[in-house]
């Protein structure tokens, strides 16, 4: 073979010197600068002193790098990263995406990373070039990444999830470029540069567990949706609809079985509807509607479109947890690490050659690093999640531009609900509302009891939004970043506070910090009170909102309209 | 140059157009991009979903329409041995198919569905491939699109325009004419039956049936040139059929030699090359005593080798109650081997 090809090389070599076309040469001097601009974003992700590895890519200045869930798992919490200067960074994990096989890094040392921005891959073409980079076979001692060139091979692929549910792609590229054991985590670039999709996984069946001609790379644009989530240190969940699709006779996705306790059901979904969108796509087959459903986060409100009989309708619908409200991934790897798991059909990471020039033993720099990881039931890491909490908090205090310390004590909110007077007294513990001859009463006893009537529920969210504004995330018992999520009023930053049974989700403005809109949830398995806010103004010296739209389910039940804010001292 | 070649079953003859290879792969370069051709192509290839689904033996593969009531030029393999033969349009249509006409020398046949105005390819006017021409190959390979989801697309270049040295041992395959070697990986499960196409989507070929060197292990990427296939094309336009199918790899005899027992029920022989495996045991029968167990392979009988049911039942044949057999049997990753006496 070897025979074969040296004469095969030198021709090859002796007619490129012949006569090639202006635009070839432009075209090939193209793709070598373009190799050049990106390459130094990719990393080599190793373990530290071990053999095994995989690939990932930098995706902003400070450092944070995406990378697969399957490498991370295998390289561990701390982990060496490898960039084409030559130089190793210590890296840490931020979040996971176990179902999505996703895992966001942060390399450690520098403000000034090389970093490749995230592209559209909505706007793939079957047939295009791209280009996959990575770290085939640990292949690179001095970490100059693998380059791989080839073209998308089919878009919205569904490629089922592996025995434990886990390691699912939907909606995925599938590239013929070279995706060998070692790529995964690795990017798949278009020809702008751009980081279209993270390769993880190849098709091979009887065939050798190497380049297949079948690769596929989880959609940049999945990812962007879970992308803060990730920063947020948190362990990402997919989501369901409560729903099961199946296809008829006629070959329609209809709707087989629902969850009575789901918002699909409540949101009066019935069985037999047929599924004509979701999420704004077209959808025709079950596998489209999975395509759609696995690349949106738990908790996200989609729009939905059914037919049923001669009726359209369009609801949009809340996603519960794939896992479940209390997912306990560790718990759970933890009681499965007793079983043996194989990784299907995901290119194991590959031992790396020995003699790669790795930090010897756990260095001081890494030790410190592994200390600084915080697990914690929902989280990957959560001291990134303290980050989050303490950059939008800073935002959400900065709106309410406070020129001097609030006092304490009871607020007393007064305005029209509706055309009818209405007036707030609300504290720490207790609370009176009157709307008209209607009065309200809150006593500290009951504040964790279910709520009976909207009017009890409505003053305990404007006591929440009393300790919301006052005290931060002290006004509640539990607080997290949750990330980004579609609210009413377009793409906003959310967090949970928890309070008891309570949750209460907050929105908030991503440029201004300010906030939006909050949904209380008193009980599971009913729908959230969602306050909208608008008219924000001056009151006693903060940037409050004067107006409270509030929504139940599909229900606007109130505008509470605020003339003013009183703050008695403590 | 050729010589080292001949080891994986190929020759290369001058044929290997190399100035050809370097001009063209970079005339119609990486400055253009394929996705025009792939709308072009797409509603002329089907998805064929036929027999198998067992034993490691894909149930599904590949095909072109090739005229425009519903003609399917597809390869001949064991998906096509079924009455529920099913050919799905990429706009999602599902077919019942039926089997028109086989060419087992060109491994290659004719399957017919039931329907009018179909965007097919021109064999008659189908030009040929050169060495080093930009390719694109798009099937269904590892069934990976179903309903309305489009075809996998691969992209290569033909490395050369050769005869296909099929033999024994080798490639095992009938057909030993022209074929387009190709440097994508073209050739995977399920994609037999695909089209070739040049960057224009221009039909060159149909991506042929998997074959794996037994020399060298590795697997074929080719296709067979349209030219080859249009003779088959034209009969079936004409409306020829293979008359009651009847071929004589495909063994449906039934054993009727003298009433030996050996208690073994080998796995249903559906197929034209259904592997040995033993399906059951049955109970206090020579095959029990000897210990065989379910999902062993039969591979020898005394010194012949079985390659399918249809060798098991030959060989059997020649033995009378009483006789004393050596089987060789792969269980799991080991051989194992014991003797059976007939009753």
């Amino acid at each position: 073979m070897i025979r074969f090809l040296i004469p095969l090389l030198i021709l090859n070599t002796s007619l490129q010197a012949a006569d090639v076309p202006p635009e070839v040469q432009q075209s090939e001097n193209d793709r070598i600068a373009l190799v050049g601009k990106i390459t130094p974003s990719v990393v080599a992700v190793l373990r530290i002193n071990g053999p095994g590895g995989g690939s990932g890519v930098i995706v902003s200045p400070d450092g944070y790098a995406l990378t697969n869930f399957h490498v991370t798992s295998s390289v561990g919490d701390v982990m060496q990263c490898g960039l084409n200067d030559g130089k190793l960074y210590p890296g840490v994990i931020v979040g996971i995406d176990p179902t999505g096989d996703v895992a966001l890094v942060k390399l450690q040392g520098r403000d000034d990373f090389p970093h490749s921005p995230m592209g559209d891959s909505d706007k793939l073409k079957v047939g295009q070039w791209v280009l996959a980079m990575g770290n085939p076979f640990t292949l690179a001692i001095d970490f100059r990444p693998t380059v791989t060139f080839g073209i998308i091979s089919g878009l919205h692929r569904y490629q089922y999830p592996g025995g434990s549910g886990l390691l699912e792609y939907p909606d995925c590229i599938q590239t013929d470029a070279s995706i060998n054991p070692g790529n995964s985590g690795g990017p798949l670039f278009n020809l702008e540069g751009e980081v279209i999709g993270i390769n993880g996984r190849i098709s091979f069946e009887k065939r050798v567990r190497v380049n297949s001609g079948f690769g596929y790379a989880i959609s940049i644009n999945q990812i962007k949706r879970f992308f803060h989530a990730l920063k947020g240190g948190r362990i990402v969940d997919h989501a369901t609809l409560g729903a099961t699709l199946s296809t008829d006779e006629d070959g329609r996705p209809i709707i087989q079985d629902l969850l009575t306790d789901s918002d699909a059901y409540r949101r009066g979904l019935q069985i037999g509807d047929e599924v004509v969108s979701f999420g704004g796509r077209k959808i025709t087959t079950v596998n489209e509607f999975k395509n759609v459903l696995g690349t949106i986060p738990a908790g996200w409100r989609v729009p939905l479109v059914i037919l049923r009989g001669k009726e359209e309708a369009e609801v949009t619908v809340r996603l519960s947890p794939l896992h479940g409200m209390n997912w306990d991934f560790y718990g759970d790897l933890k009681k499965k690490k007793k079983q043996k798991r194989r990784p299907g059909r995901i290119p194991p990471v590959p031992p790396g050659p020995d003699q790669l020039p790795r930090t010897p033993g756990e260095s001081p720099e890494y030790a410190a690093l592994r200390k600084s990881v915080e697990k914690k039931k929902g989280f990957a890491n959560y001291k990134f999640n303290k980050l989050e909490q303490e950059r939008i908090l800073n935002a959400f205090t900065a709106s309410l531009q406070k020129k001097k310390k609030l006092p304490g004590g009871n607020w007393q909110m007064r305005g029209h609900a509706g055309r009818v007077p209405f007036i707030a007294k609300v504290g720490e513990d207790a609370g009176l509302l009157k709307i008209g001859d209607m009065d309200f009463v809150v006593e500290k006893e009951d504040l964790f009891e279910p709520v009976g009537d909207d009017g009890i529920a409505i003053l305990r969210s404007f006591q929440i939004f009393r300790s919301l504004v006052l005290k931060g995330r002290e006004g509640f018992r539990g607080f997290y970043y949750e990330g980004q999520a579609p609210g009413t009023l377009g793409m906003a930053e959310t967090a949970m506070g928890i309070l008891g049974p309570i949750q209460v989700r907050c929105f908030f403005d991503q440029d201004t910090g300010a906030l939006l809109e909050f949904e209380v949830s008193f009980e599971r398995n009913a729908d959230p009170y969602e306050f909208i806010l608008g008219d924000t103004s001056k009151a006693g010296g903060l940037q409050l909102p004067h107006v409270f739209l509030v929504r139940v389910g599909d229900e606007f039940i109130g505008k509470f309209s605020i003339r003013d804010y009183e703050f008695a001292d403590e | 140059m050729n010589r080292s070649m001949l080891s994986s079953g190929l020759q290369l003859p001058a044929m290997l157009l190399l100035a050809g290879l370097v001009s063209l792969c970079t005339r119609h370069g990486h400055g253009a991009d394929f996705s025009e051709t792939c709308r072009k192509v797409w509603p002329r290839v089907v998805k064929i979903f036929g027999a198998g689904g067992i034993r490691g033996l894909h149930s599904y593969s590949s095909g072109i329409l090739v005229s425009s009531d519903g003609h399917i030029l597809t390869v001949w393999n064991h998906v096509l041995e079924t009455d529920g033969l099913r050919a799905v349009l990429s706009d999602g249509q599902r077919f019942d198919a039926e089997l028109q006409l086989v060419d087992t020398s060109l491994e290659a046949a004719i399957i017919k569905i039931d329907a009018q105005d179909l965007p097919h390819f021109d064999l008659e006017n189908a030009p040929s491939g050169i060495g080093g021409e930009w390719v694109l190959g798009l099937s269904n390979a590892y069934k990976i699109a179903t309903g309305n989801e489009k075809p996998t697309v691969i992209h290569g270049v033909i490395s050369a325009v050769t005869t296909l040295r099929a033999r024994k041992g080798v490639f095992e395959s009938n057909y030993g004419g022209q074929v387009y070697v190709l440097d994508g990986i073209m050739n995977s499960p399920g994609s037999g039956g695909g089209a070739l196409t040049n960057y224009q989507g221009k039909l060159l070929g149909m991506i042929g049936r998997q074959l794996k060197s037994k020399g060298t292990n590795t697997w074929l990427n080719y296709a067979v040139p349209s030219g080859q296939l249009l003779p088959l094309v034209r009969r079936a336009l004409k409306g020829e059929r293979t008359a009651p199918f009847v071929d004589e790899n495909k063994i449906t005899r039934k054993y009727q030699g003298p009433q030996v027992r050996h208690g073994l029920v080998l796995v249903p022989n559906v197929l034209k090359r259904t592997p040995a495996y033993i399906d059951r045991i049955e109970a206090n029968s020579p095959a029990a005593k000897a210990r065989l167990k379910a999902d062993d392979l039969v591979l020898f009988l005394d010194e012949t080798f079985i390659g399918t049911c249809a060798n098991f039942e030959e060989a059997m044949s020649e033995h009378q109650p009483g006789d004393k057999v050596k089987i060789l049997v792969k269980r799991g990753e080991e051989l194992y081997i014991t003797q059976l006496t007939l009753e």
